[in-house]
């Protein structure tokens, strides 16, 4: 009896030692995770694997993408779709029928200051003459476009080129808002082509539709 | 009145003229090196010193086309120059579209310099150019036309076969004739007109997008012809590339080998031990006559010695247990928090070149960090927003966990998952996802929101993710448990100064709260309920 005592005590330190050895460890460094059913999703979240939910094999599933576009002919909540096409005549047509529904007040140019700053200063400057820290380091070729006092461009058509690029810039659509574009160009054409937008005469119909059409969504 | 100023402008005019005259004969670069700044700041936004226009027009042998005296006041107010009749003046005007080219703030001094320079603004880059090592084999018109196709042609062209906006440059000399490219480089749209069928061809090819026509002279067209048809080779660019390392992948295996060794050699020393040791006690046996009745096997060897030394076992037994004990609590802590986590991505994208080096946002690619629960894994298209451009093929290196990688390897993996040919920019239609690793997992019962972080609470993305600008593999900087999350909520206060909904709340309250929570100045976030538990568990 007194022997038995003796060897399970002996066999439970040694287990004890063993499993604290080894059970820490696994793969790439990952801790181990306790009841992994709290932990994984059953329900549909951004970049997760569904090969196994529940303690249930999925094997069609299993190392799938998980981040998609949208089904076919459907739209996205509060998304509206950007009518001119991403050719010569839609870039004229654009910048003629155009026109940004956000009127200027100066927190809208702040907070296209700080798109800016995210978004384009690491090609086009601080300053807007195209001399940003990547073209500076010369990863990128001088722009041809320098945002100045007169440069003879639509907004329409500064917007058309941020939906879907123009020449080596490449379409913001994906990382940016249609109001957030808009934004942009307001800040573009109030800080570096002087304009005051104060001073530009509305058409308020114009801008009514375009509003309800446009800056709602997300 | 306006006589004494009349003869005040002539006489500094006269004293201007005789500097400029003085300055060319003595062909100093100092004024030049003046006048270059003060034009760089002031006019290149919108002139250049050569013949091409940009906003305003190129100032190519302005001194000789307009007199000293017409540019001061040109200069100085055009508008009121353009006022007063001066024929000149009114047909730039109209040229330039009728934007009138704002008034400068410059002395008549400065005015000379920037004349000055733009008279003879090579002197100092022929300076330049001199002093610095020049690329083998490249004369001056092929360094020329380097320096005019990187300012004119490199946003849309490459000296390679790849297209970019337009097509590749590589062997445009024996493509076309000089004559031909002389016309369609300064007007591509007339020589489509004219029926040209290679033009038409090429228009064609590009979407009907056509070339801007380029306000280049013949000299330059040449110049830069040159330059695409011999560019000089840089030294040491083209020999570092196949420097990849292959050594350290073994290095963990190596170790295990090493192990396992060490293991076998020593258990082969204790069996070599125990049978000395017994052929020993059995020779002291027969030397004293008596048979041998201790152990034979290691087994036996161990259970006499256990059996004999009782107490210094149950010691060492007591001991084991509670260390193992405490490893075990220890390792408890453990589960489910992964700092440090760090796996090796499938492609080696480095954070530290791209936010470090290159001071790209965060932002621009993890772009819904700010709308959205989640910080999206930025899709392909962001990459391909600059690796369009950007392919690594000018055989440069970069440094990824301190060893040297070659870039278009890394880049072509993008390509490759988009099935994107970068010779004929076309998207193909089998693109394959690029599995990266999510290395930032929260449990599903916790809710955590980025855009509640990031957008409102106006969180800096290092707070929670560390210094990713400075990590090559990004690794999991943060606990990611709850009481990390907790005692954050607990120091981090809100920002609710003009926000009228605090505001009115605030002045409701009674003394006796307002001590409790506005008491100590800060309003925490725990303190407008960030720590319920309903907020982050529902």
């Amino acid at each position: 009896m007194k022997k038995n005592y003796k060897n399970s005590c002996i066999k439970l330190s040694l287990a004890l030692v063993v499993v604290s050895l080894f059970s820490c460890k696994e793969k790439n460094g990952l801790a181990p995770e306790y009841m992994p059913d709290m932990f994984r999703s059953p329900s549909i979240e951004t970049y997760v694997d569904y090969g196994e939910v529940r303690d249930k094999q999925h094997p069609e599933m299993k190392d799938k993408i998980s981040a998609m576009l949208p089904v076919k002919g459907t739209i996205p909540r509060g998304f509206t779709p950007y009518p001119y096409e991403n050719t010569p005549e839609g870039y004229e047509l654009a910048g003629a029928n155009l026109k940004n529904p956000l009127v200027y007040n100066e927190q809208v140019v702040k907070e296209g200051e700080v798109l800016f700053g995210m978004f384009c200063v690491h090609c086009h400057g601080t300053t807007g003459q195209g001399d940003g820290i990547l073209v500076q380091r010369e990863k990128f070729p001088p722009l041809p476009v320098k945002f100045a006092p007169g440069l003879a461009i639509p907004e329409g058509k500064m917007f058309h080129s941020i939906t879907y690029g123009r020449n080596l810039m490449g379409a913001h659509a994906s990382q940016l808002t249609k109001e957030e574009r808009w934004k942009l160009v307001l800040f573009i054409r109030t800080k570096f082509m002087n304009e005051n937008q104060t001073t530009i005469a509305i058409d308020s119909n114009a801008v009514d539709s375009v509003v309800t059409k446009d800056v709602s969504q997300k | 009145m306006n006589k004494i100023i009349n003869k005040v402008k002539k006489s500094t005019l006269l004293k201007l003229s005789f500097l400029y005259v003085a300055s060319l004969f003595a062909h100093t670069t100092v004024y030049a090196q003046g006048g270059k700044d003060l034009f760089k700041t002031n006019c290149s936004a919108c002139h250049t010193v050569g013949a091409n226009k940009l906003i305003g027009p190129g100032l190519e042998g302005i001194n000789t086309k307009r007199s000293k005296e017409w540019l001061n006041k040109w200069i100085k107010n055009s508008t009121e120059l353009i006022a007063s009749g001066d024929k000149d003046a009114k047909a730039i005007f109209e040229e330039f579209n009728k934007i009138p080219m704002p008034a400068q703030v410059l002395t008549d001094e400065q005015i000379t310099q920037i004349l000055d320079y733009v008279a003879n603004p090579n002197a100092e880059a022929a300076v330049a150019q001199a002093e610095a090592p020049k690329a083998e084999g490249a004369s001056e018109e092929v360094l020329l036309g380097e320096k005019l196709f990187k300012t004119n042609c490199a946003a849309c062209h490459t000296i390679g076969d790849n297209k970019l906006v337009g097509p590749g440059l590589k062997g445009v000399n024996e493509r076309r004739n000089a004559e031909w490219l002389v016309k369609w480089i300064t007007n591509s749209a007339e020589l489509i007109a004219s029926g040209d069928a290679d033009a038409k061809a090429i228009f064609e090819q590009f979407n009907k997008v056509p070339m801007p026509a380029q306000t280049v002279n013949a000299d330059e067209i040449k110049a830069i012809l040159a330059y695409i048809k011999n560019p000089p080779v840089k030294q040491g660019e083209v020999a570092q590339t196949d420097v990849a390392a292959t050594e350290t992948k073994s290095d963990s295996k190596a170790t295990l080998i090493i192990i396992i060794i060490l293991i076998v050699i020593l258990a082969g020393m204790i069996l070599l031990l125990n049978k000395t040791r017994v052929t020993i006690a059995k020779a002291a046996a027969d030397k004293e006559g008596v048979e041998f009745t201790g152990p034979v096997s290691l087994v036996d060897a161990c259970k006499h010695t256990i059996s004999k030394n009782k107490g210094l076992v149950a010691a060492l037994v007591i001991v084991l247990f509670f260390a193992g004990l405490v490893k075990l609590m220890d390792g408890a802590f453990t589960i489910g928090v992964h700092t440090g986590y760090k796996p090796e991505q499938p492609i080696k994208f480095s954070h530290k070149v791209h936010a470090g080096d290159n001071k790209i946002d965060c932002n621009y690619c993890h772009s819904s960090a700010r709308h959205s629960k989640t910080s999206g894994i930025p899709s392909l298209n962001v990459c391909m927003n600059c690796h369009k451009y950007v392919d690594g093929t000018n055989g440069k290196t970069f440094t990824y966990n301190g060893e040297e990688f070659p870039m278009p390897e890394e880049i072509k993996k993008i390509y490759k998952a988009l099935d994107y040919n970068p010779e004929t920019q076309v998207y193909g239609n089998n693109p394959t996802p690029v599995k990266w690793i999510k290395i930032h997992n929260l449990p599903d019962h916790a809710f955590f929101s980025h855009s509640q972080h990031v957008s409102v609470g106006n969180q800096t993305c290092q707070t929670c993710h560390g210094a990713v600008e400075t990590m090559d593999v990004v690794e999991q900087f943060s606990q990611l448990t709850m009481k990390w999350c907790i005692e954050c909520h607990d120091k981090t206060g809100v920002a609710n100064e003009g926000n009228g909904y605090y505001e009115e709340m605030h002045s409701r309250m009674t003394e006796q709260y307002k001590q409790k929570w506005l008491g100590d100045g800060k309003l925490t976030v725990e303190e407008i309920g960030g720590w319920e538990c309903a907020k982050c568990h529902y």
